[in-house]
């Protein structure tokens, strides 16, 4: 029997341009090949296979056509850069958590009701999870749930700090901005929410200290506290309520705003890359196409976060219930996680003398640390667009390309101090443990994040690293090692 | 000459009519419209209102509820009386009002200051800390303070539990104590403000 035929492409490996796609320029001297389009390996390997396939394709396809979808979205290219995948990995973790959430749904119990455990008055949830933890597999999704929470916390927030630096927010991008940021919101509003769930003695106090946090608004705040707390924390109200939140309404709208997100990605394109400005033609994306092979790619990332995940929640248990035990008369001596842990930092070191009082109520230091100052935080990032020179007047150009972080040290040096800023709050929250004063926090978090805004600058305006150049649009060709996409080869 | 009586007719010439001020029957309905999404907002924002109500009863400290040990301290189980003699001096303990510990805002801290015959010497305020509402530590810090464990606040016992230090802004509420024929400590009177954050 012949060994089946594959297309076997000459030339060199380089992303080529197909009828979808006409935008890649041949190096010099070469000639552009073609690569298989999907399917071409099967109809070469398996005639028969492959004409049973195109029977099934047709009968969909007269119904919803999906040709015409994959013309449209399939051949979309997505660049592929390490930092490019930041953000999938960010709904990969809601996905994960969205399937081990659903799991863990089938046996938790929203109650804070007290009900006998072995002769122990328990609320319902807590020996839901504890009855959770005794079955070897819901257990082990419990903790990919929360490894996996932490994941998609970190993996926005990195996806956010790479389009900050390259100044991707820019027009026309603005918009998928705000909603990213509104996304990163969603989702640490979605991980304290998690905290509320398994109601042992941290959950009780850390979404106690949320309750306090929301009554201290002015005017509004009681009623705005008991409205999504479910009365006054703790009733009988408040899981269900909470529950609701965690599992419904929070994802939902995360669902939401990741779609909007994508479509306007979609819309926009992808910025990119300097260097691909020197092979494909302006207004167009160097990259691999959506279908099949960035499909490949993300479907590779997503097992491997998940396996990883699992390894992490095997070998690390994350918050067993016997860490706190269930919720007593006393305050376990608690702190947030990473993620709440700067908001907490500055709760610690706000003066109870900046309190204020006001025809429309009483402004204390909780308010101004939990709910002004974090909004402070977000309304300057929300604000980015508007900030950044480059992005401001009438003829603003659209900016398809990432702009170093070299080149623009002002951003550099705002971004990095904000962030030392944030870490100098993560000092605030132990300062008790470093034997810090308030006031020493005070100067600390002040100057340290001043030292290292000055030393950015001046790094940043001296050198001008090679890498930096490779990403820079304006670079000239000369020097520049032309990056080719790699291909499938036929052996 | 037929009298022209249609203001949109271009030949119409009669009294000049601010026309931002006319009614006519596009704007009317116009506002017809826009006072239905009013009511129809209002008529999701009134029953959200009453989402609220789903607070249990809860137990109020009253004057004369004798106290009880609100978890284990110190050889003593949860739920004993809390006797004065009990208490060495520099010592605080936390407890409920008898059979209302229900309420995590009835949570008494009962601190022996000095010696003394009766209440002597006892000195009984709010658990809840004023700052966030956690619990705070039962026993006093190196330095002789109430301390709280969430974002270390410190209350100084001996001074009305002042605020020494941290981010609470107001005092414990402080209520007063007696000493029952039986050596028990008990309520003898109100918080002297509200309890928790304000």
């Amino acid at each position: 029997m012949n060994t089946p035929q594959r297309p076997v492409v000459p030339g060199p490996s380089i992303m080529p341009a197909t009828e979808a796609h006409p935008g890649v320029r041949p190096a010099p001297g070469e000639t552009p090949r073609q690569v298989p389009r999907t399917g071409e390996w099967r109809r070469a390997a398996a005639p028969e296979a492959a004409k049973r396939d195109a029977s099934r394709a047709d009968w969909i396809d007269e119904r919803i056509g999906v040709t015409g979808l994959n013309a449209k979205y399939g051949r979309k290219a997505f660049p592929v850069h390490t930092t490019f995948f930041l953000g999938e990995m960010a709904s990969f973790s809601f996905i994960i958590l969205v399937v081990t959430g659903i799991y863990l749904g089938l046996i938790y119990i929203p109650s804070s009701a007290p009900v006998l455990v072995d002769g122990q008055e328990l609320p319902e949830a807590y020996a839901s999870v504890r009855l959770i933890e005794s079955i070897p597999v819901a257990n082990l999704f419990r903790n990919v749930h929360h490894w996996a929470a932490h994941v998609m916390v970190l993996s926005t927030l990195l996806h956010l700090i790479r389009i900050f630096f390259f100044g991707s927010y820019r027009k026309p991008r603005e918009l998928n901005w705000i909603i990213g940021v509104v996304m990163l919101i969603l989702t640490l509003v979605a991980g304290f929410l998690g905290y509320a769930l398994p109601f042992d003695s941290y959950a009780v106090t850390a979404t106690g200290i949320g309750y306090s946090i929301a009554r201290s608004i002015p005017f509004v705040g009681t009623v705005a506290a008991e409205l999504f707390f479910g009365g006054a924390f703790p009733t009988l109200g408040s899981l269900p309520r909470l529950y609701t939140l965690h599992i419904f309404v929070v994802p939902a709208l995360i669902a939401l705003t990741t779609a909007a997100h994508i479509l306007l990605v979609i819309k926009n394109k992808h910025s990119q890359p300097g260097y691909a400005r020197k092979l494909a033609e302006p207004g167009r994306v160097l990259g691999v196409p959506a279908w099949p092979y960035q499909a490949l790619l993300a479907g590779q990332l997503f097992l491997l976060m998940f396996g990883a995940l699992f390894i992490l929640s095997a070998l690390f248990e994350i918050h067993p219930l016997a860490a706190y035990g269930p919720p007593g008369p006393g305050t376990p001596a608690v702190k947030p996680d990473w993620y709440l842990l700067w908001v907490y930092g500055f709760l610690d070191i706000v003066p109870a003398s900046l309190t204020l009082t006001t025809p429309i109520g009483t402004i204390g230091p909780q308010f101004i640390g939990g709910i002004v100052f974090p909004g402070i935080i977000f309304t300057v990032i929300f604000l980015a667009p508007w900030l950044d020179r480059t992005n401001r007047g009438r003829d603003v150009p659209r900016y398809e390309y990432l702009q170093p972080p070299a080149q623009a040290p002002v951003r550099l040096t705002i971004g990095v101090g904000l962030l030392t800023y944030i870490g100098m709050l993560f000092v605030a929250g132990y300062h008790i443990e470093l034997g810090l004063s308030i006031a020493q926090t005070w100067y600390l978090s002040l100057i340290v994040p001043a030292v290292v805004m000055a030393a950015t600058y001046g790094i940043a305006r001296k050198r001008d690293p090679a890498w930096s150049r490779r990403f820079d649009p304006a670079a000239e060709d000369e020097e520049e090692e032309v990056l080719y996409v790699e291909a499938p080869r036929g052996d | 000459m037929e009298e022209l009586t249609d203001r949109r007719d271009p030949r119409f010439s009669g009294p000049e009519v601010d026309e931002h001020w006319m009614v006519n029957r596009r704007r009317a309905l116009k506002w017809l419209i826009r006072a239905g999404y009013g009511a129809f907002a209002l008529a999701f924002a009134l029953p959200a209102l009453a989402l609220r109500a789903l607070s249990q009863q809860q137990t109020e400290v009253a004057s004369g509820d004798a106290l009880v040990y609100a978890s284990n301290a110190g050889g003593r189980p949860g739920g004993e009386p809390v006797m004065a003699n009990d208490l060495a001096v520099g010592e605080g303990i936390q407890a409920f009002p008898q059979g209302k510990t229900d309420n995590q805002s009835n949570l008494i801290e009962v601190i022996r200051l000095a010696d003394g015959e009766g209440a002597e010497g006892l000195v009984a305020y709010s658990a809840i800390c004023t700052h966030l509402g956690c619990v705070v530590y039962a026993g006093l810090n190196q330095d002789g303070n109430i301390a709280c464990p969430c974002h270390n606040s410190q209350f100084d016992p001996s001074e009305d539990a002042e605020v020494t230090g941290g981010p609470a802004d107001r005092a414990l509420p402080s209520i007063e104590v007696s000493v029952t024929p039986e050596g028990i400590i008990a309520v003898a009177g109100q918080f002297s403000g509200p309890v928790g954050p304000a």
